[in-house]
């Protein structure tokens, strides 16, 4: 048996957290959002 | 407190979002004057006939000016009243030329009531007891049906009309 994960004291992992589908996934929903805004304004200011 | 680089990202964007739309509301108010479409003035719902707008002979389409028209209309369970043409019939479409300006004037008699001319930005409440008003230029040819869309009773499918711009 291996000790190598077991050392571990403290919160190390959250540094070196990967967070980069995280982000693609916060930036396509705020552009979704962004998007129809303008979409439901080009409805009104078309019309 | 540690931010990763990503999470000040989108905490950024997130916060520039909120504050630019509540200027656009803030610039929509005070600056556009959008307001709820019936914020104006009152009447007695039981008497509509007393208001000028809603007497007999002033319902439906007048020309005040050259591209500038108003409608006054009474909404009631199940119709809209446009008043009636030369040969007493009621009227059921609105003509108007494209380019116009139309202001839309209408209160209900009994219960709420909407006024949406569908497919273009005129879309009101009616609420008993106050007058609603609504100014467009319409933009587009087209026929626009009105409905009525706050349900409002049994014949709520019954209530409809037309906008006709040539
Ligand atoms: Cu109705």
């Amino acid at each position: 048996m291996t000790k190598k994960h077991a050392s571990n004291d403290g919160p190390t992992t959250e540094a070196s957290s990967d967070l980069k589908g995280t982000f693609i996934m916060v930036m396509i929903l705020g552009l979704l959002m962004v998007g129809s805004w303008f979409g439901a304004y080009w409805l009104f200011i078309s019309r | 407190m540690h931010l990763h680089k990503y999470e000040k990202v989108w905490l950024t964007f997130g916060m520039a979002s909120l504050v630019i739309f509540l200027l656009v509301i803030g610039f929509a108010a005070f600056w556009k004057g959008t307001h709820p479409q019936s914020h104006l003035e009152t009447i007695d719902q039981n008497n509509v006939e007393a208001h000028d707008s809603f007497k007999p002979e002033n319902l439906g389409l007048t020309e005040v000016a050259d591209g500038k028209y108003k409608v006054n209309m009474v909404a009631s369970a199940f119709n809209y009243d446009f008043g009636v043409d030369k040969d007493e019939k009621p009227v059921k479409t609105i003509r108007v030329p494209q380019g116009s300006t139309v202001l839309f004037t209408i209160t209900s008699k009994d219960v709420v009531h909407g006024f949406q001319v569908a497919g273009t930005n005129v879309n009101m409440m009616v609420e008993p007891g106050h007058i609603s008003r609504y100014e467009a230029v319409m933009k587009n040819k087209g026929e626009f049906t009105i409905v009525c869309n706050e349900y409002c009773g049994i014949g709520h499918h019954q209530m409809f009309g037309k906008v006709e711009v040539y």
